[in-house]
């Protein structure tokens, strides 16, 4: 019998070597594509200019192309470093063009190297601008129409710009003079493996184009619908509004995604019984819950236990209520961090990477930017529709991404931004129909399959109440030994001390009375 | 045996002749204290997070590697240039100031200019403590010398010297302001109704240690009335209308440092306690506060707050200083919404008041380390040397508010029982005693009520801890008058102006 089971075992065991064998060479080959990252070359942070934003737009939108990144300073930058097969691409971002920094390794190292390249902003190099086949211009204070399609948008005043010419179906996007001279010019440009922007911005037309620029380089050829994203609600949002909006977008047949931050204490409260009952109502309205992660306030490598156990501890508060999130959303910064990927991010599927905070507090920095099945761009709505500047239909992204607005904090604002939505010429992306995603905590799964909510594989029914709820939530109090002592000893105490007080006054008056009689004989 | 006998009553006769009870008992604190503070490994508390504002203030900063909560920083770096915050007087005003300007002053004489020894401040502090220690020892044992004296001299220093509190010395926490000054008050209070010369100048220390003590920190500000009533004793010392005009300008400088701190807060540190006076206070110990702060105008959805802090120590859901937590919650919760909602729940106030009676003995810190890192000693570990009357206190002291308040009229029957007599016989002792003992009581009731309403019931080792002094001070005046026999009436026995 043994030696039957112990044969079988045996088979099966070269089974599976011989299988791994097979499959090694082309999963080794698949996970280096996976694995090799692009390198953000950038010369300098230069705040003031809104560098460390611009670094961190380019990391979101490799992100949702699917690459993984390594950022790094142009000092930073080592001889040698790209030439070792460990890159599949490099970015040449110049926030501070007049030389503010130079690493002659770097530029030898570029030229040599046969991955994807793209260059954005001024000092293009002799050798890049050969590749690209164009000869660069630079043009002096003067202002730019950036237009695309039906859409264009009137830039701001540039001190100094390099410009490519323009060319027919390299380009994406021209860039026309304002004034007498109305010359034009390419935006971006892609031809092979290199790529050119004179410029990033953090909204509006340019990102889209940049958006399509960076995703052309990559092959990335599909359209994508934007998905309308509320986001900046909290549990003390006001519920009443929120429901207000979900209900009229839902008039709107305006299919939407919200994303909120939750509590993982005190959740035997009403308020966030009424909170939850608010998102499953949402739910219902067509939306879908992407969960924002927490605020970080201070973090070290320390903190990743705290940080996995709230994750893990909201995500099943939610769940244990029917409101089943179907992604995480949080600043971009998360991303380049190794705790808060770690312990946040990689928990699921599709992640909203927005703008960062002004003062972003990293608990583990590494500047390495990991991907996800699907990485959505937050681009705010506001900066699609400012009515001088020009306009905007955002309809083909190249690029998933989430078209955001903030949760409106007045009814005039609901109202505003209703309209707002409402005017947008665009067809809004539907999680009901294309999304199917999936989110891990530590003991339970969540999924999202085309508009029915998975929770460890089994379909979840959203009412309006919820079900299933363990009621065992009330805080228990630690029982200490002489506990009923203490419980009682303040009472004991204080009807000692009365009844000796009362004693004691008795006593003085009676006392004074003797004494008084002694002297009135 | 009779030899041996009369060998130590003669020694013990030469040691009484040459070391006095107050001589004695600032020998004894300044071996202990002096050996927690300066030899290495040194003691102290950590930072909770709040020494950013103070080092900021001081012209102090955080060097490399600088440690929070877990272990004590030794050294700290001192600003050499222009200093931003202190020339734009962002800080709300401390007297705590004048301590650690005086440390840094002390460290570029003998240390050096561009980093800051934690124990020049702990060396500040240490100085006027052992004074405080010398005086209180004086007032309530002069003029006796014999062996209860001594004892008493050694009860008063395990109490003060207590390492719970003097830890603090090496901390920019106020807490051995609030110590100092309240043994100085209490010790020249008492001698002053007990001697005819220097009455000037114990009056001035008291109302210099009361100045120094109102504007450590902005809480303090409402306890003024507490002091002006101390203060009050010094009416039946003196009897000149010029100095008694000396009396009401003292007490009116008092006055004026009380409002003056009371509008000293800062915006944020206003946030700071509304917030927490809310989270801590008004949602703790309720089932369910959701519809009573519906009945007040707050969303009931704050209640998910229940328990945390202004300063979370990782992660929140909304960071309490943002503009939406300001406009729908902190605008609202000031010390007025407050008490109308204790008004409406008495229980629950009751208590809270319990929950501060319950720590308020238990002056050690216990969530800082009191270790710098490298000591070989654990995060966060606790000094377990010389703290038996705190450790003592804590554990016995009965935990209800309503004993506190007993104890109170109790004190004050018998300590009001001396004063009728002295009045009567024209002597001042128990009617000065009194006003003292007075206003050091109503320290006790005062601050766990204000501490409730101000700040909730966060951090209360160190915010009940001027109510757990008060306390102390009126035991061992109550103990000392009894070893003494005048507690129900003053001797006519003198200090003796030549120890």
């Amino acid at each position: 019998m043994t030696k039957r089971i112990l044969g079988l075992v045996g088979l099966f065991g070269s089974l599976c070597l011989g299988l791994a064998l097979l499959n090694g060479p082309v999963a080794h080959a698949q996970s280096q594509i996976k694995t090799q990252r692009v390198l953000i070359v950038y010369d300098a942070r230069n705040p003031r200019a809104d560098g460390p934003a611009k670094i961190a737009t380019l990391q979101r939108l490799l992100a949702s192309v699917g690459v993984p990144t390594q950022t790094e300073a142009l000092a930073h930058y080592h001889a040698g470093q790209l030439t070792t097969q460990k890159y599949q691409g490099v970015v040449t971002l110049v926030n501070w063009p007049t030389d503010h920094g130079h690493n002659a390794a770097f530029t030898r190292d570029r030229e040599r190297f046969t991955g994807r390249q793209l260059h954005i902003g001024q000092d293009l190099s002799d050798a890049e601008a050969r590749h690209l086949h164009a000869t660069p211009q630079t043009r002096y204070h003067q202002q730019f129409t950036l237009r695309s399609g039906q859409s264009w948008q009137l830039l701001p005043f540039s001190e100094n710009l390099t410009v490519l010419p323009s060319h027919g179906d390299r380009q994406l996007g021209q860039l026309q003079i304002q004034g007498t001279d109305r010359t034009t010019y390419a935006y971006g440009t892609v031809r092979g493996r290199y790529g050119y922007l004179p410029y990033l911005a953090n909204d509006g037309l340019s990102l889209v184009l940049a958006m399509r620029t960076v995703a052309k380089l990559f092959h990335q050829t599909g359209t994508q619908r934007p998905l309308l994203t509320i986001t900046g609600v909290t549990p003390y949002s006001d519920l009443r509004r929120l429901r207000q909006l979900g209900q009229q977008l839902a008039a709107a047949n305006i299919p939407f995604a919200v994303s909120t931050t939750t509590v993982a204490n005190n959740t035997a409260l009403q308020g966030f019984s009424a909170f939850t009952r608010t998102l499953r109502a949402i739910e219902r309205d067509n939306g879908v819950i992407f969960l924002q992660t927490p605020t970080v306030h201070a973090a070290n490598a320390k903190s990743g236990n705290a940080l996995e156990q709230l994750m893990v501890a909201q995500l099943n508060q939610l769940g244990q209520r029917q409101v089943i999130p179907v992604g995480l959303s949080a600043p971009a910064y998360w991303n380049q961090d190794k705790l808060l990927r770690r312990h946040g991010l990689q928990r699921a599927s599709d992640v909203l990477l927005l703008p960062n905070p002004k003062t972003p507090v990293y608990a583990q920095r590494d500047n390495l930017g990991a991907t996800y099945d699907r990485t959505w761009f937050g681009l705010s709505l506001r900066s699609l529709q400012t009515q001088r500047d020009g306009q905007l239909t955002p309809d083909h992204l190249a690029l998933p991404t989430a078209i955001t607005t903030a949760m409106p904090t007045s009814a005039r604002q609901l109202t505003a931004t209703m309209r707002q939505i409402k005017a947008l010429p665009v067809t809004w992306y539907q999680p009901q129909q294309q999304l199917q995603t999936s989110l891990v905590s530590a003991s339970a799964t969540f999924a999202y399959r085309r508009g029915t909510y998975l929770l460890n594989g089994r379909a979840v029914t959203i009412g309006a109440e919820a079900t299933g709820v363990p009621r065992y939530h009330f805080t228990r109090k630690n029982k200490v030994v002489l506990g009923n002592y203490f419980k009682y000893q303040g009472w004991i105490l204080l009807g000692f001390f009365a009844v000796t007080t009362v004693v004691l006054v008795t006593f003085l008056v009676v006392g004074r009375r003797i004494y008084r009689r002694k002297f009135m004989r | 045996m009779q030899r041996i006998r009369q060998l130590t009553q003669r020694a013990g006769r030469g040691v009484t002749r040459w070391l006095s009870p107050a001589v004695f008992a600032m020998l004894f604190a300044a071996i202990v204290v002096g050996g927690l503070l300066f030899i290495p490994p040194i003691h102290g508390l950590a930072d909770n997070g709040s020494f950013a504002q103070t080092l900021a203030n001081n012209g102090l900063y955080q060097l490399d590697g600088y440690q929070v909560v877990g272990y004590l920083n030794p050294q700290l770096g001192l600003m050499r240039y222009y200093d931003e915050v202190r020339s734009a007087g962002l800080g709300g005003f401390s007297s705590q100031r004048l301590f650690v300007g005086l440390a840094i002053g002390l460290n570029k004489l003998i240390f050096s200019s561009t980093r800051f020894d934690l124990r020049c401040l702990g060396l500040v502090y240490y100085l006027p403590f052992v004074g405080a220690v010398g005086l209180l020892t004086r007032a309530l044992t002069q003029p006796y010398r014999r062996i209860r004296s001594y004892v008493l001299a050694a009860v008063i220093v395990v109490i003060f010297a207590d390492t719970s509190l003097t830890l603090a010395f090496n901390s920019f926490y106020v807490a051995p302001i609030l110590l100092i000054t309240a043994m100085m008050m209490v010790g020249s209070l008492l001698l002053l109704s007990r001697t005819t010369t220097h009455r000037g100048r114990l009056m001035s220390l008291y109302f210099l240690s009361a100045t120094l003590l109102i504007t450590s920190q902005p809480q303090n500000a409402p306890l003024t009335v507490s002091y002006l009533i101390m203060a009050l004793g010094g009416f039946f010392v003196f009897q000149h209308p010029a100095q008694r005009l000396g009396l009401v300008l003292g007490m009116t400088v008092l006055v004026d440092c009380g409002v003056t701190m009371g509008l000293a807060l800062t915006p944020q540190q206003r946030s700071v306690n509304r917030y927490q006076a809310f989270t801590h206070g008004v949602l703790h110990e309720t089932k369910d506060p959701s519809r009573a702060l519906t009945q007040q105008g707050v969303s009931q959805q704050f209640a998910l707050m229940r328990e945390n802090d202004y300063y979370p120590v990782n992660f929140t859901e909304l960071s309490p200083d943002t503009h939406y937590v300001r406009q729908h919650l902190t605008r609202y919760v000031g010390v007025g919404w407050v008490l109308t909602y204790y008004g409406h729940h008495w229980p629950q106030l009751r208590q809270l008041l319990d929950l501060a009676a319950a720590n308020l003995m238990a002056t050690q810190v216990k969530s800082v380390g009191n270790y710098p890192a490298h000591s070989g000693h654990a995060k966060g570990a606790q000094v377990k040397f010389f703290t038996l009357a705190s450790t003592t206190a804590g554990t016995f002291f009965p935990r209800r508010f309503a004993f506190d308040a007993l104890l109170v009229v109790a004190l004050l029957l018998v300590f009001g029982v001396g004063a009728y007599n002295d009045l009567h016989q024209r002597r001042t002792y128990g009617v000065v005693r009194f006003f003292l003992v007075t206003g050091l009581l109503l320290n006790l009731l005062l601050v766990p009520l204000l501490v409730i309403l101000t700040t909730g019931v966060t951090n209360l080792a160190q915010n009940l801890l001027l109510a757990a002094i008060s306390l102390n001070l009126v035991l061992v005046i109550l103990v000392a008058d009894l070893l003494n026999h005048r507690l129900w009436h003053a001797d006519d026995r003198q200090v003796i102006d030549d120890d």
